[in-house]
C-alpha cells in the first residue's frame, strides 16, 4: 500500500510540475527579426501583421533592429503621397505598428500608457481635473522609477517622454485617414495620455524655438528637471508649475503669443481625439476629454 | 442489416477562459481523450471523436466496444499561466486591470447532440449538431481598450466513411464530413457591432490501418486530414499511431500511442514543425481505466478516464500555444467529464 501511495504522489507531482513547465521547445520557435528590420514597404507590413501580437518579437528585437523597422515605417508614414487609397491604408498600419513597438519596447512607456488605476481613481474621487493633478498621476509610474533607481534612470525617463511624443506623432500623422472601426478603446487611451504628456513637450519647444529634429533634447531636459526634483524631494507639481510660469516668459520674450500657441495646439489634440474616438465609437469619451481641455483653455 | 443506433452526446461545459483566440478558434467541443492526449487522435479517433476529427475514423475498427448512446456532461476551467502569477499581487485594481486587459475573462456554454448509425463493416455515417455560446470579456489593456464579447456558434456535421480496402493484413478507410457552421458574434464596445456568418467547410479524412505489425494484433494507423476544405482556415493533418494490446493477470489491456504533424499547409510559412507536432499516449486496463498523457508544441497534457459499468467520469489537463510563436501565449484547460453511455 505504502508502494501505491508513492506511485500515486510521484504521479500527481509530475502532474503539478508539468501544468507549469513551459513547453520543451520554447526557444526553437523565434522570429527572425534580423530580416524583418531589412524589409520594406509592404513587406514589412506583412511581416509586422503576423509579429506585432508576439511576446518573443518583442524579445528578440534589438535596438538596432528596432531603430531600422521605425524608419522603415516613418518612410511609409511622412515620406511617400498618400494620395491612394493604397497609401493610406498602409500609412495607418505603419503608424499602429510604429506605436505598438514604441509602447511594447519600453517598460516605462508601457506603463505610464496603461496603469491609469491612479488617473482612473481619481476621476472616481470627484477631483477637479486640471493639468497639474493629471500630470501627477500619469507620470506616477516615472516616480517609482525614480525612487527604485535614482539619478541612473534619466536615460530611461528621456526615452519615455520621447517614446510618447512620438506615438502622439504617429496618431496626429494618421487618425484623419482612418475608417470608421479601424482604431478601438485602446488608441483612444494612447493617445490620450502621450499626447498629454508630449504636449508638454511639445509646448517647451515651441518656446524654445528648438528646430524639428531637437525634440530628444528636450525630452533629456524635461527628465533632468522631473529627476532633479525628485532628488531634491520636491513635489513633481512644482516641475510643471514651473514649466507653465517659465514657458510663457519665453514666449514673450521672442514676442510670441502664447496663449494663441496654447489654444491651437489644444485644438489641434482636440480634433485628432475626435477622429481616432469617432473610429473608435467612443464618442462621448471624447466630447468628455475635449470639455475638459476648452476648460484648462 | 442493423439498423441506426443514435449516438446522444449532450455536453454542458462552463469555463472561464482567459484569451478571445483561443475561444474563437477552439472547437466548440473537444473529447476529454483528445484534450489528454495534446490532440493527438486523428490518426486513431475513437467513437464521436471520428465526427470531430477524422471521418476515416468511423469505420468498425475504431469504434470503443460499447459506445452507442452516450450523454456527457463537462465542466472546462481555463487557466493562463501569467494569470495565476498576476494573482499574487496586493493590488486589487493592478489585478483586475492584469487580468482583464491581457489574458480576457467569460464563460463557455456548449452543447453538442450527435447519431452514429450502428457499426458497419463497410459504411458508416453519423449526423450531429453542437451548438455554443461565449461571453468573455478581452483587449487592450484596462479602461478603453476592454472589449465585451458574445459569441454563438451552431455547427451540423454530416459524417460518411468507407472501408475501401480490407485485407488480411491491410485496411484503407476513407471519410468525409460537411460541417455547415452558423456563427454570431457581438462586440461590445462603443459600437455594439454585430455580425453574422455562415459556411459549409468540408473534412475529408483517411487513415491506412496495418494490421499485426510488431506482433499478432498490435496495429499500426496512418492518417491524412484535410480539415475546413472551402474556408480560408483549411490545414491538413498527417499522423501515426500504433496499438499494442497486452495482457496484465489476464486482463486486457492496450497501450496506444501517437504522432501527429498538425497544420502542416503552414510549416513554410508561418509555424514552426515544433509548433506542429503532437505526441500522444494511452494506456487503457480492462476498457476501465484509461491513462492518458501527450505532448502539445511542447507543452504537456495529461488526463485519466474510468469507465464504471456505463458510465465515464474524467479530467484532463493540456497547455496550447495560441501565440504566433512557442512560448507566446501558452493557455491551459482543465477539463472535467462525466459520460454516460
Amino acid at each position: 500500500m505504502n508502494k501505491f501511495k508513492k506511485c500515486v504522489f510521484i504521479i500527481l507531482g509530475i502532474c503539478f510540475v508539468s501544468c507549469s513547465a513551459p513547453s520543451l521547445f520554447e526557444g526553437l520557435d523565434l522570429p527572425d527579426t534580423e530580416l524583418i528590420s531589412t524589409y520594406e514597404g509592404e513587406k514589412l507590413i506583412d511581416e509586422l501583421s503576423k509579429n506585432i501580437n508576439s511576446k518573443s518579437f518583442y524579445q528578440e528585437l534589438t535596438q538596432v533592429q528596432k531603430q531600422k523597422i521605425l524608419s522603415n515605417l516613418d518612410k511609409m508614414i511622412f515620406v511617400h503621397p498618400k494620395s491612394s487609397e493604397f497609401n493610406q491604408q498602409n500609412l495607418i498600419k505603419a503608424a499602429s505598428f510604429a506605436i505598438e513597438i514604441l509602447i511594447y519596447t519600453d517598460s516605462l512607456s508601457y506603463a505610464v500608457i496603461y496603469d491609469l488605476t491612479n488617473p482612473l481613481l481619481v476621476l472616481l474621487s470627484g477631483q477637479n481635473i486640471s493639468p497639474q493633478n493629471l500630470f501627477e498621476v500619469y507620470i506616477q509610474p516615472v516616480k517609482e522609477k525614480i525612487q527604485s533607481e535614482g539619478q541612473n534612470c534619466i536615460q530611461v525617463i528621456s526615452d519615455c517622454f520621447y517614446n510618447l511624443l512620438q506615438i502622439s506623432n504617429y496618431y496626429n500623422a494618421a487618425s484623419s485617414f482612418v475608417p470608421e472601426g479601424f482604431y478601438s478603446g485602446g488608441d483612444l487611451q494612447k493617445y490620450l495620455v502621450s499626447s498629454f504628456l508630449s504636449g508638454i513637450i511639445e509646448l517647451i519647444q515651441t518656446s524654445m524655438n528648438y528646430g524639428v529634429n531637437v525634440t530628444k533634447d528636450i525630452s533629456d531636459e524635461v527628465a533632468q528637471l522631473i529627476l532633479d526634483s525628485q532628488m531634491n524631494a520636491e513635489s513633481i507639481n512644482s516641475v510643471l508649475e514651473y514649466l507653465w510660469q517659465e514657458i510663457p516668459k519665453r514666449f514673450a520674450s521672442t514676442g510670441t503669443d502664447f496663449v494663441q500657441i496654447y489654444k491651437q495646439q489644444f485644438e489641434k489634440i482636440a480634433q485628432n481625439i475626435k477622429n481616432i474616438a469617432t473610429s473608435a465609437g467612443y464618442s462621448k469619451v471624447a466630447d468628455l476629454a475635449i470639455s475638459v481641455l476648452q476648460e484648462w483653455i | 442489416m442493423k439498423y441506426i443506433f443514435c449516438v446522444l452526446i449532450f455536453v454542458f461545459q462552463s469555463a472561464f477562459l482567459f484569451c478571445v483566440d483561443y475561444i474563437l478558434q477552439e472547437p466548440v467541443f473537444k473529447s476529454n481523450r483528445a484534450c489528454s492526449m495534446a490532440d493527438a487522435v486523428f490518426s486513431n479517433p475513437i467513437g464521436i471523436d471520428s465526427l470531430l476529427y477524422n471521418p476515416a475514423g468511423l469505420s468498425e475498427k475504431f469504434y470503443s466496444k460499447n459506445e452507442k448512446t452516450s450523454i456527457n456532461l463537462a465542466l472546462d476551467i481555463f487557466v493562463k499561466n501569467s494569470a495565476i502569477d498576476e494573482v499574487q499581487k496586493s493590488d486589487f485594481l493592478q489585478n483586475a486591470k492584469n487580468l482583464i486587459s491581457q489574458n480576457g475573462i467569460g464563460a463557455k456554454l456548449p452543447i453538442l447532440i450527435s447519431f452514429i448509425p450502428q457499426k458497419n463493416h463497410f459504411i458508416n455515417w453519423a449526423v450531429g449538431f453542437c451548438g455554443g455560446t461565449y461571453l468573455f470579456a478581452n483587449g487592450e489593456p484596462f479602461p478603453l481598450g476592454t472589449q465585451g464579447y458574445l459569441h454563438h456558434s451552431f455547427y451540423f456535421p454530416i459524417a460518411l466513411s468507407l472501408k475501401f480496402l480490407d485485407f488480411d493484413s491491410i485496411s484503407a478507410n476513407f471519410g468525409m464530413c460537411v460541417n455547415p457552421k452558423f456563427k454570431t458574434y457581438k462586440i461590445f464596445n462603443a459600437y455594439s457591432k454585430e455580425k453574422a456568418t455562415f459556411s459549409v467547410p468540408a473534412d475529408l479524412g483517411f487513415i491506412l490501418n496495418v494490421k499485426n505489425v510488431f506482433y499478432n494484433n498490435s496495429d499500426v494507423s496512418f492518417c491524412f486530414v484535410t480539415k475546413n476544405l472551402f474556408t480560408e482556415d483549411i490545414f491538413v493533418n498527417i499522423g501515426v499511431a500504433s496499438i499494442f494490446p497486452f495482457k496484465i493477470f489476464k486482463i486486457d489491456c492496450a497501450a496506444i500511442i501517437s504522432a501527429e504533424l498538425h497544420q502542416i499547409n503552414y510549416l513554410y510559412m508561418e509555424n514552426n514543425v515544433y509548433k506542429s507536432l503532437r505526441i500522444g499516449g494511452e494506456l487503457g486496463f480492462a476498457d476501465f481505466v484509461f491513462l492518458r498523457a501527450g505532448l502539445k508544441s511542447g507543452y504537456f497534457s495529461f488526463g485519466i478516464e474510468f469507465k464504471i459499468l456505463s458510465c465515464m467520469l474524467g479530467f484532463s489537463w493540456q497547455t496550447s500555444e495560441n501565440g504566433t510563436y512557442i512560448g507566446d501565449n501558452p493557455l491551459s484547460v482543465l477539463k472535467f467529464s462525466f459520460t454516460i453511455k
